[in-house]
């Protein structure tokens, strides 16, 4: 964008029709002479001058139409070929084409200067544009400071450097290598949320021009413009650069704002897990912590009394109840692990018939006098998922299954392909869950006595001790590979727990035959 | 002569009781705390009279996460070495695998678990530089490479050519755990080492065929995440 817009000349190559326009007129008086009175010649001459005015600046026009006054008056009024003027009738003429053209041009010079306004805000706002385009693509704020100090620097011609507050509001980065006596105008201007420099109103005397980078309420970020000719700024550019100025500094402030407030989401998220982890840790782990204890202080201290029968029995408590400790920890652990950052599993292509079969092999190793039916179908589709989730899955769904019903009623775990999904359903023959509960039981300790020591170990509902966190992770991992988990009712009783899982189109595999 | 087990574990606790109880069932025990003691015990032994039989190697020691250790062990030695690790460890457990660890256990596992691994790790010793196993006997199966047979329960079972050469990879090592990768770069090739599909689909025409109940197999084991085992 040019610096000047004063009422300015037209370029040189755009005078040549002025005088092509002269030298035509001057033709047809040459020509007409003789044919028409000296009135109507005359006004010729001013329909020319008029003419002539569009192409130029008002001086320009009145040199040219009192050097034709002059001419005519040499060639065309008696006595010819003197400066002999009848004054009284050649004064008005002179008068009247300097007065037309001058006005002509000077309206011309006006519109010129509008219509460059007018292109100049038509740029600027592209320009604008760009820029909001530009921020709204770039996520990150420093490759957007880089991107408008490019800019500012080509539009002032100037060197731009800036900086950019960091959130704690004291401490900022550098874009560019900033003059000493600039880097202070630039925490001033950030500081005192108004530009500096010539043109502004303050420090009107100082080389550099600052402009800050406007937020709603406060400055985030500020430019110093260093260079010679800030003085000669005009005021439209500094207003363009503070604009472009402005609409970064509210990009920044929205995106500051959106990042505080996503990190007041993240800390009260993890102020929720660390309950859940200090939960766990208070009222599930105790139990089994005393279990163990008790069992391992009675071998260290009675041994010499016990039969080897009895320390066997006391010996597979410990080993028990630190497998039940080991469980509840990796699902904690889990369940915490899927909280933090739930796009960080490994998915692969895996056989639901494979991790079941190698869950039962687990679960049967455990409990191997409890009874489990299994109904899984040949052919079925493969599903895209995390192997070792899905298998901490299925071992809670059973493992649950098994401790909330009767030692002699057997778990039945059923499979079936639907049309895109796989309905795995794993279900027992306990008391079952009430609707009210049917929500809740997936959530982190819930328990119907919230309260523990106000349950007691007769209470059916104490018996879903410790049944949160285990079903907790399990509805992460089922969110996790876009999977739906829930609760239906058994007949006569018990509860059924289902899962459906999502399946993909299929990998290619070739086949031999 | 008892057999050397050189048995690498940082917490202490953990390593004395581990040391008692392989010493209680007969081996001579060496325990070391760190990678780098580790790596002297091992300089210092594999040269003498009386070399290690066999490495215990804990993940997630002090001083190194042993994957150097093991490719140090496994570039001189011809040594068997089965890896202990923790939950948290699973991806770096399954790349000790692929570099050459025989066998793996997590943590925490019972003595008698860790013996198993021990004894099956151990008869495999030496597959490194002779020949490995060509015959396999489990329940109804008898496989011998040998001769190309498989019979189930004294019945010729017809494997496809790949069905047979994913059971005789896994016959070779029956009894040790045989990563996705490694199975499907030694059966399919190289070009194929992402494509577990057909690990699965393969896996599952096999157990179709020589398991009693292919989805609760006896004999082909699934390790999740991991790869499989043959059954012994």
């Amino acid at each position: 964008m040019s610096a000047s817009l004063r009422l300015s000349s037209p370029k040189f190559e755009a005078r040549w029709p002025a005088v092509v326009v002269w030298f035509c007129a001057w033709g047809l008086l040459w020509g007409l002479d003789g044919e028409l009175n000296l009135g109507n010649l005359a006004l010729l001459l001013v329909l020319a001058s008029a003419i002539a005015g569009v192409w130029l600046s008002a001086l320009v026009s009145v040199m040219f139409s009192a050097l034709s006054v002059l001419m005519f008056n040499w060639f065309f009024v008696e006595p010819r070929y003197t400066f002999n003027v009848h004054l009284h009738q050649d004064l008005l003429l002179l008068l009247t084409m300097m007065g037309v053209s001058t006005v002509v041009s000077y309206v011309m010079a006006r519109l010129r200067v509008l219509a460059k306004l007018e292109s100049q805000h038509a740029k600027a706002s592209e320009q604008l544009r760009k820029l909001s385009e530009h921020l709204r693509e770039t996520p990150d704020a420093l490759a957007q400071g880089r991107y408008l100090q490019s800019v500012l620097s080509l539009d002032s011609g100037c060197n731009a450097t800036m900086l950019l507050l960091e959130d704690d509001g004291t401490s900022a980065q550098w874009l560019g290598k900033p003059e000493e006596s600039d880097e202070q105008g630039l925490w001033a201007c950030v500081k005192q949320f108004c530009a500096f420099g010539p043109g502004t109103g303050r420090h009107e005397n100082q080389p550099t021009l600052f402009l800050p980078l406007r937020g709603r309420t406060r400055a985030l970020g500020a430019v110093a413009f260093h260079c010679d000719i800030t003085h000669a700024m005009p005021a439209y550019l500094r207003d363009h650069l503070q604009h472009m100025c402005d609409v970064f500094g509210l990009a920044l402030e929205r995106t500051q704002t959106l990042r505080l407030a996503q990190q007041a989401k993240d800390d009260a998220q993890s102020q929720n897990l660390r309950n859940t982890l200090l939960t766990s840790i208070s009222h599930d782990y105790r139990t089994p912590l005393a279990n163990l204890m008790s069992a391992a202080s009675v071998i260290h201290d009675q041994a010499s009394r016990l039969s080897t029968d009895k320390i066997t029995g006391l010996a597979q408590t410990v080993i028990d109840e630190a497998h039940h400790l080991n469980r509840m920890t990796t699902n904690t652990l889990q369940l915490a692990r899927l909280d933090a950052a739930p796009l960080l599993i490994k998915k692969d292509w895996e056989s639901l018939q494979e991790i079941l079969g190698s869950v039962l092999a687990k679960a049967r190793q455990r409990h191997s006098k409890r009874r489990m039916v299994v109904a899984v179908p040949d052919g079925l589709p493969l599903i895209h998922c995390d192997a070792i989730l899905l298998v901490q899955l299925f071992d809670n769904l059973i493992e649950n299954a098994i401790k909330y019903s009767p030692d002699d009623t057997p778990i039945d775990i059923l499979v079936q392909a639907n049309s895109n999904v796989l309905d795995v359903r794993v279900m027992d023959q306990g008391a079952g869950i009430t609707d009210a509960w049917k929500d809740k039981v997936f959530q982190a300790f819930e328990r119907v006595h919230a309260d523990a020591a106000q349950a007691d170990a007769t209470d059916p509902t104490q018996l879903r001790r410790g049944m949160g966190v285990g079903l907790a992770v399990c509805k992460t991992i089922a969110k996790v590979h876009g999977a739906q988990m829930w609760v239906e009712d058994r007949q006569p009783h018990g509860a059924v727990m289902c899962l459906q899982l999502p399946v993909l189109q299929q990998p290619d595999v070739m086949v031999e035959t | 002569m008892a057999l050397k087990v050189l048995l690498v574990e940082d917490d202490r606790d953990l390593r004395q009781t581990l040391r008692d109880a392989l010493i209680v069932e007969g081996y001579d025990v060496v325990a070391s705390g760190s990678a780098a003691d580790a790596g002297a015990v091992l300089r210092h032994s594999m040269g003498s009279d009386n070399p290690l039989d066999l490495l215990v190697l804990d993940l997630g020691l002090p001083d190194g996460d042993g994957g150097d250790l093991l490719r140090r062990v496994r570039a001189q030695y011809a040594l068997p070495i089965l890896i202990i690790s923790a939950r948290h460890d699973d991806a770096n457990k399954v790349a000790l695998l692929d570099a050459g660890a025989d066998d793996y256990l997590v943590k925490p596992f019972s003595i008698s678990e860790l013996l198993a691994r021990m004894r099956v790790t151990l008869r495999h010793r030496g597959t490194v530089v002779l020949a490995s196993q060509t015959q396999y006997n489990c329940g109804a199966l008898d496989v011998d490479l040998a001769k190309h047979t498989v019979l189930k329960a004294g019945e010729a079972v017809h494997l496809t050519p790949t069905e047979f050469k994913l059971l005789a990879r896994l016959v070779r090592q029956a009894g040790q755990v045989v990563t996705h990768r490694q199975l499907l770069v030694d059966v399919w090739g190289a070009e194929h080492v992402d494509q577990t599909q057909y690990l699965r689909l393969y896996m599952g025409q096999l157990r179709a065929k020589l398991e009693a109940n292919p989805t609760e197999p006896t004999l082909l084991l699934t390790e999740p995440g991991v790869g499989y085992r043959l059954a012994e």
